[in-house]
């Protein structure tokens, strides 16, 4: 017995049937991308986020002429987009000579370094000013010119009249001052310490002996040409 | 011998020319006029009469009504206007074997009817009339495809898995299938197969049987094709829909089924219980008739058993009622779910066909392991089991089952079991 011939003339409709089960669907490889997609992404902003370096920051205030030891420095994480070249990393710059005045908490700006042979070209050298000829606010790091006025022999601490000041050193870096004056009177003098290339100290030296010292501010960005 | 006759003539022309006739002519008597179905059955059922002749015209005029004629021994003679080829085809397909044209001659009618109630004597009584094709089985044995009823006890046996992997396993064997459900129970063919069809095939079939109405066309549009092979009469969803499913008109799609495809695999209620009888209400509609039925038309009535001590006792109780409902029906019983646990100790297998031969005398055809990890997976998918778990032990079962029913004409490819390419896998 076989097929009745009229069979295949009678098509019955095909039974619509429910979708069979399937775990890979559309919207499960969706949500696995979707979810791996993010966390790849989220990690590696994460990645490009803490993509710190470690530079030296200057422990407390820095002088120019100082002479590094591991105590001034601190290491913290940065990030530096790209600037990194301008910093210290790596090991501590010990023995290193600062020849900017950094102050305390800044980055150590690897411009302001020198090795020591170069740092010795300067000298610190100590001035005696008269209250009242310098910055009052005159703190280390400052860049202030130096000027003298011809001391008159007629009286002491009397400038001789009609001499005129000169320009001994423009746009020298202060080393330190010390804080207040405990003596009173007209004449009490500070002594300032400032940071003098080596073939200039004799000037400044001549200066402060012949004559008044003025220390002059320059203001940040003002002293161009020392 | 005087033979009396109702008329139940629609049109009042033809009516009063065949009375007149019939009065005149010899041996007959017409006993009654009736004008409606209602009078007819009425008057029939007072069994005064041994044959009516009905006109195709005549309202409400069903399968149902011919049939219950036919069971009062009424012989049923059917009057067609003589060009009226679709009112002929009509009552043709309610069962009706005779029929006369309106003009015909009244010795053509009075011959007719005498054939006719001569004829009732011969076919067997117990039995619904069966269509036009089925009778004459020796004639036209080529075209009509083998009935295999699957049927179970009460509770839940696993009818409808065994009828939907059978025919599955008959569908990847190449042979073309069609699965009915025919449960008047609420069928869950439907469901088990993911068809999201609304309509249940197999009644809106029986609708269209008990109307005259049904052609090989309306038959195959009603059902559902799975895939080349496999077609699904989807049964009723509802258990309160019984009444759609006629033990007449279950019996003509059947019969109509078998000339679609070589194998029907009917899935049928679990009850042979005729009530109706206790009652003597033998016109009430009876609910486990289409069971009936299609258990007695069967070529062969697949009984499954689930495989613990209660589904047993329940099958050799159940397959005394199928004794008593169809007598001669020779069940293939089919052990489902079994396992090993539930069947005490030593070989299930042989433990169960032990038992059952001491206390049913029959031997278990096949044994259905229950592949409880298979058998999910497919109800979930609502996939069959040659889809959804090709290799599992209990599709094996069922395939070997397949095998010992279709015989010979199993063919070699099925008994190394292998998942056919005419099955789309899911991709």
């Amino acid at each position: 017995m076989d097929t009745v011939g009229s069979t295949e003339d009678l098509a019955s409709p095909a039974a619509q049937r429910i979708l069979p089960r399937r775990w890979l669907d559309v919207r499960a490889v969706l949500g696995i991308a979707l979810l791996l997609g993010s966390m790849i992404g989220g990690a590696r902003l994460f990645a490009a986020a803490s993509h710190e370096t470690a530079v030296w920051a200057a422990a407390h205030d820095l002088a120019p002429g100082e002479r590094l030891s591991a105590a001034d420095l601190r290491q913290v994480q940065v990030r530096l987009n790209g600037a990194a070249d301008g910093y210290l990393t790596g090991a501590a710059p010990a023995g290193y000579v600062v020849v900017r005045f950094v102050a305390a908490h800044e980055l150590l700006p690897a411009g302001a370094l020198a090795a020591s042979a170069r740092a010795d070209s300067s000298r610190l050298v100590t001035v005696p000013v008269q209250v009242g000829h310098l910055p009052p606010d005159l703190a280390p790091g400052d860049r202030v010119d130096v000027y003298t006025t011809e001391r008159s022999t007629a009286g002491p601490g009397g400038a001789r009249a009609g001499a005129a000041p000169t320009l001994v050193l423009a746009a020298a870096v202060v080393q330190s001052r010390p804080s207040g004056g405990r003596s009173f009177g007209a004449d009490a003098a500070l002594s300032v310490v400032l940071v003098v290339p080596a073939d200039r100290v004799a000037d400044v030296v001549r200066a402060a002996e012949s004559g008044a010292v003025d220390l002059v501010a320059v203001p940040a960005g003002g002293g161009g040409g020392t | 011998m005087t033979l009396s006759v109702i008329t139940a003539i629609a049109d009042p022309r033809w009516e009063a020319d065949l009375v007149a006739g019939l009065t005149r002519a010899d041996g007959v008597t017409v006993v009654r006029r009736c004008v409606d179905v209602a009078d007819l059955l009425a008057t029939a059922s007072a069994g005064i009469a041994r044959g009516v002749i009905a006109s195709s015209d005549l309202r409400r005029l069903d399968r149902d009504v011919v049939t219950r004629l036919d069971l009062m021994g009424v012989a049923v003679v059917g009057m067609v206007n003589a060009d009226d080829k679709d009112a002929e085809q009509t009552l043709r397909r309610l069962g009706i074997v005779h029929l006369v044209c309106a003009d015909a001659p009244l010795d053509d009618v009075v011959e007719r009817l005498r054939t006719a109630v001569d004829g009732l004597g011969t076919t067997q009584p117990a039995r619904p009339p069966l269509a036009p094709a089925a009778p004459d089985e020796d004639a036209a044995p080529v075209d009509l495809g083998r009935l295999i009823a699957v049927w179970g006890p009460t509770g839940a046996p696993g009818r409808t898995t065994v009828a939907i992997g059978l025919a599955a396993e008959l569908a990847a064997a190449g042979q073309d299938v069609v699965l009915a459900d025919a449960d008047v129970y609420g069928g869950t063919v439907a469901p088990a197969l993911g068809i999201v069809d609304d309509g249940a095939g197999f009644a809106s079939a029986c609708r269209l049987a008990n109307a005259g109405r049904l052609d090989p066309a309306a038959l195959a549009t009603l059902a559902r094709a799975l895939n080349s092979r496999l077609r699904v009469l989807t049964g009723i969803a509802r258990a309160d829909r019984w009444d759609e499913v006629r033990p007449s008109a279950a019996a003509a799609v059947l019969s109509l089924a078998r000339t679609m495809a070589p194998y029907v695999v009917v899935d049928c209620g679990f009850c042979l219980e005729e009530d109706e009888e206790l009652s003597y209400d033998t016109a009430a509609p009876r609910r486990n008739g289409a069971t009936v039925t299609a258990l007695q038309q069967a070529d062969t009535v697949v009984a499954v058993g689930s495989a613990d001590p209660v589904g047993l006792q329940r099958l050799v109780r159940g397959l005394a009622e199928l004794r008593d409902a169809v007598p001669d029906a020779a069940p293939v019983v089919v052990i489902n779910r079994l396992r090993p646990r539930v069947a005490g100790p030593g070989d299930p297998k042989r433990q169960i066909t032990e038992a059952l031969q001491q206390f049913a005398a029959v031997t278990p055809a096949a044994f259905v392991p229950l592949d409880q990890a298979a058998l999910d997976k497919a109800v979930i998918d609502a996939r069959t089991l040659v889809e959804a778990a090709p290799a599992s032990p209990a599709r094996l079962a069922l395939a070997d089952l397949a095998v010992q029913l279709m015989g010979e004409r199993a063919p070699a490819l099925l008994a190394s079991a292998s998942p056919r390419r005419t099955w789309r896998r899911r991709g």
